[in-house]
């Protein structure tokens, strides 16, 4: 397994771990309809924080994780970055229209924050598993 | 689950040929990773014209001994 491939599995875990706790907790102690996004503005921006910080770990520790093996990032890497790219760009469209529809049929703004951070992290799982699976099946 | 392309070689034999040449030795000689070269071994990725010619290279061979196109209907 190359360098790339593990860092996007460690990123994978590290990204689901993160944000999938943030929703569970949010979306299980939090009445959606009178929420208020400034309670949680700190949270998020916090969560961010840490979520970058283990980014930056994980892609450190892969490294020293198997020091021989190829940190190397070539043409096939590319390509594959550009195939999951592509997905992504197509899910964002979506999820930008999605979006947009919440702000003209005028929800709160908590639920359009949530659908916003909810899209990131999809889009990010989604580039990730995208990248994963063409690893294993090929370009 | 591997979709196999269109393009086959004979790189594993040719290593071999080539005083036993690791995976290793040619992905570093032709400047791409070992697992990509393990990848192009298997059929699960074409490489750019530039790496095929660099591959053949490194081989002490031409394009043509290295890589064979076998498409699956003709035309396509």
């Amino acid at each position: 397994m190359s360098y790339m491939e593990r860092t996007y599995y460690g990123v994978l875990v590290v990204t689901i771990a993160c944000f999938g706790w943030y929703f569970v907790d949010v979306f299980t102690g939090v009445d959606i309809a009178t929420a208020d996004i400034g309670e949680f503005t700190s949270r998020i921006w916090i969560m961010f924080g840490i979520y970058i910080v283990l980014v930056i770990v994980t892609a450190v520790a892969t490294h020293f994780a198997d020091s021989g093996a190829d940190d190397e990032f070539d043409e096939r890497d590319s390509q594959i970055d550009m195939y999951a790219e592509r997905i992504c760009s197509y899910f964002q469209a979506g999820a930008l229209l999605g979006i947009l529809a919440l702000v003209m049929y005028q929800f709160s703004s908590f639920v359009i924050a949530h659908v916003v951070l909810g899209a990131i992290v999809l889009t990010t799982v989604l580039g990730l598993g995208v990248r994963l699976y063409l690893y294993r099946r090929g370009v | 689950m591997v979709k196999p392309t269109a393009i086959t070689n004979n790189i594993r034999t040719l290593r071999f040929m080539a005083d036993e040449m690791t995976q290793a030795d040619l992905a570093e000689e032709v400047g791409l990773t070992r697992q990509t070269i393990i990848a192009i071994e298997q059929g699960r990725y074409s490489p750019s014209l530039e790496a095929a010619f660099k591959i053949a290279q490194a081989l002490n061979t031409g394009l043509d001994d290295v890589f064979q196109y076998s498409p699956k209907a003709p035309g396509k």
